[in-house]
C-alpha cells in the first residue's frame, strides 16, 4: 500500500482502469461553468436575449414614444431611469437596445467568421504566389485601427444597420484570416493530410472535411471574444454619428445623446454605456471559460 | 541583421502602399461629391455647368481614378497634401498642428501602458490568488471590456463637473504652458492607456505563471538567490518577450482611440480632424489623416519589432 502511495504513476494507472468513461458532454460543461465569473457572464447573455426576444412585452413604454411635457424626467416610479432630451424612456430604449448589439455582436462575428475561414483556408492550404497575395493584403489590414476601417466603410454606406454590420465584419475579418491560415498551415504538415492527399483525395475535401474541423475549436473561441469586440465597435460608431441612425435605439447613441446631459440626468449617458461593458465583459468571460472547456492549451495563445 | 532591417523596412513601405491604395479606393467610394457639397455652401451664387467643370478639373476629379492616385502619392511623397475642398486650408499645414497634439497623447499613453501594465502583472502573477490578483484581474477586465467614449463621459463627469478638478475639453501643448497641459492630459491619458495597461497587466500575468514553472526558476531558488532576484533578474526578463509582441496591437489601438477621445474631451488632434471632415465629406482631409495614421501605426511597429532581438538575443534574423 504505502509502495503504490510513493509511486503517484502507479495510483493514477490503477485508477484510470477503474473509473467509468467520461461523459465528454458533462465534462465540457462541468469544466465550462467551474468558475462563477463564467457562470455570471452567461446569465447576462441569457437576460440580453430574453430581453432582446421580448422587449415589446418587458419594456415598460414604446421606446420611440416622445412625451413632451415629460422631458429630461428624474428617476421615479413610473420612469426608473427618467427620461430623455424628448421625454422617451430611458429603460425602454436600453432593452430595445440590446436588439442592435446582439444583432452586431452576432451577426458580423458570424459573417466575418466564415468569410475568414474560407479566405484563410486557402491563404493557408495553398502555397506561393495566391497565398502571399492574401497573406500581404491581410498584413495591410492589420497596420489599420479596425475602428478606423469600420469607420470608412461605415461612411460609405450611410451607417444603419446593415453598414454598420458589413463595416464591423471587415473590420474583424483579418484577425480570423490570421487565425485560420496559421492554424491550417501547422495542422497541414500532419501525417493524416498525407495519407488523405495520397488516396487522391481533392482539395476541396481536404480543406473542409479535414483542416476545417480541426480549426474548429480555436474558431469558436475567437467567435466568442470578437463578440465582444463587435459590439464595443458598434457602439463607438454610434456614438461617433456614423453607425446606426438615430430613431433607432442603440446603446452608443443614447450615451452620446445624454452626455449633452450630464448634470440634469447622469444617467442617460451612465446606463446605456453600463449595458456596453457588462455585456462585452459577458462575452470575454464566456469566451474564457469556453477556451478552457474546449482546449486549454488556447490559454495563451488567444 | 543589416539584412533584416533593409527587409522589415521595405516590408514597412509595401505595406504603407497598399494601405494608401487601399484608402484612397475607400475614400472615392464615399457618398457626396464634394464640388456639390462645396457649391451647396455658397448660397445665393449659382454656378453654371462650366463652371463645376472647371472647379472639378482644378481639383484633379476629372481623371480617372489611377491617374488621381499617382498624383496623390508622389505630392505626398513630396510632403505635400494638397488644399481642403471645402474649406481651401492647406492640409499639410494643417497636419502639423494637429500631429504633435495626437503624438504627445499617444505617445505618454504608451509609456505609461509600457510601464504599469508590466508592473500590475507581475504584482498579480507573484501574489497568485491573493487579494491583490482578485483586484488586478477585475480592473484588468474592466480596462479591456469598458467603453472608451462611457469612461471618458463618466471622468468628466466626476473630476469635471461635480469636482471641478480637471479642464473638460481642449489641449494645450507641454511646451506652451505646462501646467495647463498636463490638467488637461490626465483624463484623455487615462483613458487611451486603459486598454494598454490591461492588455499588458494580463498578458504579463499568464506569462510570468507560466514562466515561474521552468526549470531555470527552480535552479535559481535552489542556488539560494533572495524572492528579489528570481523574480527581477530571472523571471520578468524571460516574462516580458510575449507583452512587447503585444505592444504593436496596443499601439494601433492607441492610434484608433485617438478617434474617439479627442471627440469626448474636444481635442484638436488627428482623430477629431478626422471625424470632422468625414462627418463634412472633405475627402482630401480623410485621405491625408487616414495616410498619417497608418503611418505612425507602421514606424511603431517597425520600432516594436526591431527592439525585440535587442530583448530577446535568442531571436536570429533570417
Amino acid at each position: 500500500m504505502t509502495e503504490l502511495k510513493s509511486d503517484p504513476a502507479a495510483v493514477f494507472a490503477v485508477e484510470d482502469d477503474l473509473l467509468p468513461p467520461v461523459n465528454e458532454t458533462r465534462r465540457f460543461f462541468r469544466v465550462l461553468f467551474s468558475r462563477k465569473i463564467v457562470v455570471f457572464g452567461a446569465a447576462i447573455i441569457f437576460i440580453t436575449i430574453v430581453c432582446a426576444l421580448f422587449a415589446n412585452g418587458i419594456a415598460p413604454f414604446e421606446p420611440n414614444k416622445q412625451d413632451l411635457k415629460n422631458v429630461l424626467a428624474a428617476p421615479d416610479f413610473t420612469h426608473w431611469l427618467g427620461t430623455d432630451a424628448i421625454g422617451r424612456d430611458l429603460l425602454s430604449r436600453i432593452i430595445h437596445g440590446t436588439r442592435v448589439a446582439l444583432l452586431i455582436g452576432v451577426g458580423t462575428v458570424v459573417i466575418s467568421a466564415i468569410l475568414g475561414s474560407v479566405i484563410g483556408l486557402v491563404a493557408g492550404y495553398a502555397s506561393g504566389f495566391l497565398q502571399a497575395i492574401i497573406m500581404r493584403a491581410t498584413d495591410a489590414l492589420m497596420a489599420l485601427p479596425p475602428i478606423m476601417l469600420a469607420l470608412l466603410i461605415s461612411a460609405i454606406l450611410g451607417g444603419g444597420v446593415r453598414g454598420v454590420m458589413i463595416a464591423v465584419a471587415v473590420s474583424l475579418l483579418p484577425g480570423y484570416i490570421r487565425l485560420i491560415a496559421g492554424q491550417v498551415l501547422s495542422l497541414k504538415e500532419n501525417d493524416y493530410i498525407m495519407a488523405e492527399r495520397s488516396m487522391g483525395a481533392s482539395r476541396t475535401r481536404i480543406m473542409f472535411r479535414h483542416l476545417l474541423p480541426n480549426c474548429m475549436s480555436p474558431l469558436i473561441v475567437q467567435m466568442t471574444m470578437m463578440m465582444g469586440l463587435a459590439i464595443l465597435t458598434e457602439a463607438s460608431l454610434s456614438f461617433l454619428s456614423l453607425g446606426i441612425i438615430p430613431p433607432t435605439p442603440a446603446w452608443g447613441a443614447m450615451v452620446y445623446d445624454g452626455y449633452r446631459f450630464l448634470l440634469r440626468n447622469p444617467l442617460l449617458s451612465i446606463a446605456p454605456g453600463l449595458s456596453i461593458m457588462l455585456l462585452v465583459f459577458a462575452f470575454n468571460m464566456v469566451g474564457d471559460g469556453l477556451r478552457d472547456a474546449l482546449d486549454p492549451r488556447l490559454r495563451g495563445a488567444l | 541583421m543589416v539584412a533584416y532591417i533593409v527587409r522589415r523596412m521595405l516590408h514597412a513601405c509595401v505595406v504603407v502602399l497598399l494601405v494608401s491604395i487601399l484608402i484612397f479606393i475607400i475614400i472615392r467610394l464615399l457618398p457626396g461629391d464634394p464640388i456639390i457639397m462645396l457649391l451647396n455652401q455658397s448660397t445665393g451664387v449659382s454656378f453654371t455647368a462650366e463652371q463645376i467643370e472647371d472647379l472639378r478639373h482644378q481639383f484633379g476629379l476629372d481623371k480617372p481614378i489611377p491617374v488621381q492616385y499617382k498624383d496623390w502619392i508622389l505630392d505626398v511623397l513630396r510632403g505635400d497634401f494638397g488644399i481642403s475642398i471645402i474649406n481651401r486650408y492647406n492640409i499639410g499645414a494643417e497636419i502639423a498642428k494637429k500631429l504633435p497634439v495626437t503624438l504627445c497623447l499617444g505617445l505618454t499613453s504608451f509609456v505609461i501602458g509600457l510601464i504599469i501594465g508590466p508592473i500590475l502583472g507581475v504584482i498579480s502573477a507573484v501574489r497568485r490568488g491573493k487579494a491583490v490578483d482578485t483586484l488586478v484581474t477585475i480592473a484588468a477586465n474592466i480596462g479591456i471590456t469598458a467603453p472608451q467614449f462611457w469612461v471618458g463621459i463618466l471622468l468628466i463627469f466626476l473630476f469635471g463637473l461635480k469636482l471641478g478638478w480637471l479642464p473638460i475639453y481642449g489641449y494645450t501643448l507641454p511646451w506652451e504652458d505646462f501646467v495647463m497641459s498636463v490638467k488637461q492630459s490626465v483624463m484623455p491619458v487615462v483613458v487611451l492607456a486603459m486598454f494598454p495597461v490591461a492588455s499588458s497587466a494580463r498578458q504579463m500575468r499568464s506569462s510570468m505563471i507560466e514562466v515561474m514553472h521552468e526549470d531555470y526558476i527552480r535552479t535559481a531558488w535552489a542556488k539560494g538567490l533572495k524572492e528579489k532576484a528570481v523574480i527581477i533578474r530571472h523571471a520578468v526578463k524571460n516574462s516580458l518577450i510575449p507583452v512587447v509582441t503585444l505592444q504593436g496591437l496596443l499601439l494601433r489601438n492607441i492610434v484608433g482611440g485617438s478617434v474617439i477621445v479627442e471627440t469626448v474631451f474636444v481635442i484638436p488632434g488627428m482623430g477629431k480632424f478626422m471625424i470632422d471632415s468625414m462627418l463634412a465629406h472633405d475627402y482630401t482631409v480623410v485621405q491625408a489623416c487616414a495616410f498619417i495614421m497608418i503611418l505612425v501605426v507602421v514606424i511603431s511597429n517597425l520600432i516594436v519589432d526591431l527592439s525585440y532581438g535587442w530583448l530577446d538575443p535568442r531571436i536570429r534574423y533570417d
